[in-house]
């Protein structure tokens, strides 16, 4: 069997795990999404449904939780599979015991925004996430995040003054993560591109002196 | 149909070559499976947790189940059985054997001289045994496990014996969670509800499992095809020596059956497996199907099969290959459940049928959905939400809809759209005119109040007449896509002079 030797500063890394290239997942630190894991997409629902079709692959069962405003053809168009999927738009103040439910019966797991989350119902639902392997994406920020998602910049294709159509978005994304993952990583992505996908512009480049990056936002007082 | 149900005690154990004196336990998926009678007497029981066993018999020897040599070890036992008592025999798994048992209950004088016969030819081979018998071979299962020595249920009975069991029992991890919550806790109580009802509510595989719980046979017998022969078989050509490449073939073989089934709307309650040799000697086994073995669990039972046939000697392939392989279906019934390879393999996963059934006890039948494409212009109308389980009351027609706007899509769309203002570059507000044009080139955005958004970019009007033939519904609107200053991109309409959100691009 043909085997490739990693180097200990490679390990983890894209080029490491074989992700494929031009995906978001190439994008991640291991080159895939965290099972049993929470990763927040900083109030992007593009991002949040990109992520989400990459996660749940071809076929695989997804629930939305507290999304009443998904549209179904961005996912669709993003790869997520509508007939396996579960939705639950307006869960109310219930939404932890749904989102306790959903957690065991699909892999892939999207939480719109729910505000202020106590500490013992995200602990509690980490703890759910671990034993169940479910990929919690959230909306909002979330304080216990594994990986953190945002986009920085966005800009919109195809619109002049009175002429054209909307082709695609021009994003800027960043990603950090917790314990080993934390240096900070950046990249330009179609998000979604002219024909509803999703893929990276320009290849990852991690930001140097990543040691240097803020886990948490730093607030005064 | 008078069925009996053999059941050989710790099958799973004896087939281990464990000794009923030192305590061992035999574990499947992490819990106790089967365990000896030294460990049962130390407090081990069946489905409990590895750790916990442990905790409570520390000496316990621990063992994988191996489904494959439970079946090879059983090999004989069948066959003693066959020599034996009758000809007939159905494997519903290793350790448990269902006959009918009208023939052999009038030749040997009667079901309880048959039983001792029984209990006599195994327990003179050194199998500790019970027998049950009831109307059908699910209560003769139950039947066999009831009272010291197993029961026999009169015939008739069958309905009573059944009713004081718990809905567990079914074997319908959905059922057994709905049932009680609606205040139905025996078998009883669930087949005293109207049979209409429960195929109304629950559908078919609940009602099969309602008859069932009344002492009939789940699926009403269906005599039409039996004329017609589903089997499928696998020439050797030359006969294969070799046992690998035949356990290989069995799983395309279970596929091209359950193919051939569906096609004829039907599902088989037993299969029989056949094995053809090269000196003209065919082997062939029954086992239970029901409709609910997939087609790698008939493989795996086929691979079970011949390699407990090789084991036990029937089978020496290197003396005389097997020409054939053949897998009969038999006792044939309309398949009432859901046909997968109808609508192809994107169905949605067991797990999350199941757990929107327990959502929708929760916060209401319409509080969960799914979604689904649908004819329309805007993003809003080419999406439905369904309630989950429910069919969409109207199908889905592919149509050309002049005015659709093409990808990407909006991935927010407002379930109700949100009021906004348009206003050009001298304050005033945009309109559209009655030629489907701008007044005046839009400047600023603002939503729901916020403050204004300088436009960076935009398109349109695009303009909808829709429904006129209908007044109530009739309305005429025209779209427009914006791009603002803060890198987003909105979809707009005005309606009666008013501008409105439709959706966000992102």
């Amino acid at each position: 069997m043909f085997m490739r030797v990693v180097s200990p500063g490679e390990r983890g890394t894209p080029e490491a795990t074989g992700a494929e290239s031009g995906t978001l997942s190439s994008l991640l630190p291991g080159g895939r999404l965290p099972r049993g894991a929470v990763v927040s997409t900083g109030g992007d629902l593009p991002l949040l449904i990109a992520l989400a079709a990459e996660a749940a692959g071809d076929g695989g069962a997804w629930a939305a939780v507290g999304l009443p405003q998904l549209g179904g053809l961005a996912a669709a168009d993003a790869g997520l599979d509508l007939a396996c999927g579960l939705a639950v738009p307006e869960p109310g103040r219930r939404w932890p015991e749904v989102l306790a439910m959903v957690c065991e019966a699909a892999p892939v797991v999207l939480l719109g925004p729910v505000g202020q989350v106590a500490l013992r119902t995200s602990r509690r639902i980490a703890a759910r996430l671990r034993r169940s392997g479910t990929t919690l994406l959230t909306w909002q920020d979330w304080p216990e995040a594994q990986l953190r998602l945002r986009v920085t910049e966005a800009s919109w294709d195809g619109l002049g003054d009175g002429y054209g159509l909307l082709a695609g978005r021009r994003t800027r994304l960043m990603v950090v993560g917790r314990g080993a993952a934390t240096q900070l990583r950046h990249a330009e992505a179609w998000l979604p591109g002219p024909d509803g996908s999703v893929r990276l512009i320009t290849e990852p480049a991690a930001t140097a002196g990543g040691d240097a990056v803020p886990l948490r936002p730093i607030t005064a007082g | 149909m008078r069925a009996l149900v053999i059941w050989a005690l710790d099958w799973p154990v004896v087939a281990a070559g464990a000794d009923h004196a030192e305590p061992v336990a035999i574990i499947a998926r992490e819990r106790v499976m089967a365990c000896s009678k030294e460990a049962r007497r130390q407090g081990v029981k069946r489905g409990m947790r590895v750790r916990q066993a442990s905790g409570r018999c520390p000496h316990l020897r621990l063992l994988d189940r191996d489904p494959e040599a439970e079946t090879r070890a059983f090999e004989p036992v069948l066959r003693l059985l066959e020599k034996r008592i009758a000809p007939h025999m159905e494997v519903l798994r290793p350790g448990l054997i269902a006959l009918p048992s009208r023939g052999p209950a009038r030749y040997f004088g009667g079901e309880q001289a048959l039983v001792e016969h029984i209990t006599t030819v195994l327990t003179d081979a050194g199998i500790e045994s019970r027998t049950g018998a009831a109307d059908t071979v699910f209560a003769a299962a139950l039947a066999v496990r009831a009272g010291q020595v197993g029961h026999l249920v009169p015939a008739g009975e069958t309905a009573a014996f059944l009713a004081p069991y718990p809905v567990g029992v079914l074997g319908r991890p959905r059922l057994s969670q709905l049932l009680p919550r609606l205040g139905i806790t025996t078998l009883g109580m669930f087949a005293a509800l109207p049979g209409e009802r429960v195929l109304a509510r629950f559908g078919h595989d609940a009602a099969a499992a309602q008859r069932t719980a009344g002492g009939l046979e789940a699926r009403p017998f269906n005599t039409s095809g039996a004329d017609v022969d589903y089997s499928v078989t696998e020439a050797f050509e030359p006969p294969e020596d070799n046992l690998e490449p035949v356990t290989f073939i069995a799983k395309a073989l279970a596929e091209r059956l359950h193919a051939r089934l569906a096609r004829a709307g039907a599902v088989c309650a037993r299969l029989q497996v056949e094995v053809g040799l090269a000196t003209g000697q065919r082997l062939s086994r029954l086992w239970r199907h029901e409709g609910r073995l997939s087609s790698l669990a008939v493989a795996e039972r086929v691979r079970w099969q011949i390699a407990a046939w090789a084991e036990t000697g029937q089978l020496d392939a290197a003396a005389a290959g097997i020409t054939n392989l053949r897998l009969v279906p038999e006792g044939l019934s309309a398949a009432t459940g859901r046909q997968s390879l109808l609508f192809g393999p994107r169905i949605a996963p067991e797990e999350l049928e199941h757990a929107a059934g327990q959502l929708q006890a929760m916060l209401g039948h319409r509080a969960v959905v799914r979604q689904e494409l649908a004819g329309g212009r805007g993003p809003g109308e080419r999406i439905v939400d369904i309630p989950y389980g429910d069919a969409r009351s109207r199908p889905f027609i592919e149509g050309t809809w002049p005015g659709q706007l093409p990808a990407p899509h909006p991935a927010v769309v407002y379930p109700t759209p949100r009021p906004a203002q348009v206003v050009g570059a001298d304050g005033g507000a945009v309109g559209v005119s009655g030629r489907a044009l701008l007044t005046q080139p839009p400047a600023a955005l603002s939503i729901d109040g916020a403050a204004p958004v300088a436009v960076t970019g935009w398109t349109g009007p695009w303009p909808v007449l829709e429904d006129w033939w209908i007044p109530a519904r009739a309305r005429r609107l025209a779209r427009l896509q914006v791009t603002c200053a803060d890198g987003r991109a909105w979809l707009l309409h005005i309606q009666d002079g008013r501008w409105a959100v439709e959706a966000l691009y992102g």
